[in-house]
């Protein structure tokens, strides 16, 4: 098999999309419950009790994670992949590649904004316990284009038609 | 060895816990407490209950003062403390040379706390050897002995080493990182000259005293000092009329205060990020403040002063 042989092979492509929304996405959700947790730990150290708040706002920017893996679920379903056979053409793996991109980018930045927004909220939450709701209002708005970003993936992946 | 990379991400943990820790800082109310406490023992009792270590008042402020320090030191905010470190080097300078000078012991007033070691000050001090101290240092030490010889005004040797304090902060200054704390000390220059422009003109000092003692590196260049320290007596509103400052010449309030009072409101304005060295430069900053509002009202109360005419003295 050579080279341009492997680019333009669907099953790559499509794995390939696969991959990319499950590595961005994660990253991105990876970094961002770690600059929250950052901060979590800072108030932690001060005022053990508000862990559970804490953590609400940590576990927020962990949803593009999951959304990544959604879509790389759905990607490897739909190529046959997960029940053993597989029938993807070259152009309908470069589309499934394509579905990725969404999740994949979106999910990345959207994660990081949200774990500085949930570091900020922890900032709430050090000086104002009973204000929890506000803080979370704000990081899950910056959950929103994760969502729309999550929405588009699905609707590509569920417009295609794979017959191989 | 090469500086490493400012990341304002890198302060995230420091900021939360201080955002928390911002609590327990002793702002009106607190202090209002303290006002109204039957005696200063009443309220160094006080001071107890909400953790403050110590027997008497001066090992309590002074304790607090180190907790900060070392506080800020631990939450990676060295570079800043540098900065704020220096004063400290200076007021031992200060008390080393005026106890000379005047024959006093002043030894229980030297602090630990600046970045050269309080012995090694003492002993340049005493064997008037200054190879271990710095350029500003030195020539600030020169000067307040001549000035001494000439004229015996301790005042005048305070005045001197302030502004080679604020030309050493500035030296510090430009190896910090980020932007937000220089913008601040530029103002903590501006104010300290221009307290200084007052003081000295009401001393009736030369145009050239003034050259020596002001700091560069505020907003308001050294120029604008020496050009117009000839200006008429009671013309200082109009001096600064045009600076951002003139809104403290129009106050009743007592001008050092009203100045230090604008400083305390940038730094407020500063806490509020999330990200960045600079909240905990802010926190510093209001911590410090607290310590000597608690200091103002501890020892007024010693002296029996009114409650009222305490409360006028307070910053922030």
């Amino acid at each position: 098999m050579t080279f341009t042989e492997i680019i333009t092979n669907g099953t790559f492509l499509a794995v390939l999309g696969a991959s990319i929304a499950v590595v961005f996405a994660g990253m991105g959700s990876a970094k961002g419950v770690g600059i929250a947790g950052e901060a979590a730990s800072g108030l932690i150290s001060e005022e053990p009790d508000r862990f559970g708040q804490a953590l609400i706002l940590q576990a927020l920017p962990g949803t593009q994670g999951i959304y990544g893996l959604l879509i790389a679920f759905m990607i490897l379903n739909k190529i046959g992949l997960l029940s053993g056979n597989i029938a993807v053409s070259s152009l309908e793996g470069a589309a499934l590649l394509g579905a990725a991109l969404p999740i994949a980018v979106v999910g990345y930045f959207s994660a990081i904004a949200q774990g500085r927004v949930s570091a900020s909220a922890i900032g709430i939450i050090a000086k104002k316990p009973e204000e929890l709701a506000k803080g979370i209002t704000f990081a899950a708005m910056v959950e929103t284009f994760a969502i729309l970003a999550l929405l588009a993936s699905l609707l590509i992946i569920n417009g295609l038609t794979v017959v191989g | 060895m090469a500086k490493t990379k400012y990341k304002e991400l890198d302060y995230t943990y420091a900021v939360a816990r201080l955002r928390a820790l911002e609590n327990n800082l002793l702002e009106a109310n607190g202090l209002e407490k303290l006002l109204s406490a039957a005696s200063a023992d009443e309220a160094a009792k006080h001071l107890q209950t909400i953790g403050w270590k110590g027997g008497n008042f001066e090992e309590m402020l002074q304790s607090e003062l180190e907790g900060l320090f070392s506080l800020i030191e631990s939450l990676g905010g060295g570079e800043f403390l540098k900065t704020q470190r220096v004063k400290y080097d200076y007021h031992n300078l200060k008390v080393l040379i005026k106890s000379e000078l005047t024959k006093q012991n002043g030894d229980n007033l030297i602090m630990n706390l600046g970045n050269i070691g309080a012995d090694i000050i003492k002993n340049a001090v005493i064997n008037r050897d200054y190879r271990l101290l710095s350029e500003d240092i030195k020539s600030a030490i020169a000067l307040a002995y001549e000035q001494y010889a000439r004229i015996s005004d301790a005042q005048a040797v305070d005045i001197i080493f302030d502004g080679a304090l604020f030309h050493e902060i500035n030296e510090y200054v430009k190896e910090l990182p980020e932007e937000k704390i220089p913008v601040l000390i530029k103002m903590q220059i501006d104010i300290h000259n221009i307290k200084t422009f007052i003081r000295v003109r009401k001393m009736g000092k030369s145009v050239g005293f003034i050259e020596k003692v002001t700091a560069a590196g505020g907003n308001i260049p050294r120029e604008f000092y020496i050009e117009n320290f000839n200006a008429p007596d009671n013309q200082d509103a109009g001096v600064f009329e045009h600076t951002p400052y003139r809104k403290v010449f129009s106050q009743d309030e007592n001008l050092e205060l009203s100045l230090d009072n604008m400083f305390m409101e940038e730094v407020k304005a500063t806490r509020f990020g999330a990200f960045g060295i600079a909240p905990l430069a802010a926190y510093f900053w209001m911590k410090e403040n607290e310590i000597r509002n608690v200091r103002i009202i501890l020892i007024c109360k010693n002296a029996g002063i009114s409650e009222e005419a305490i409360r006028s003295r307070l910053r922030g």
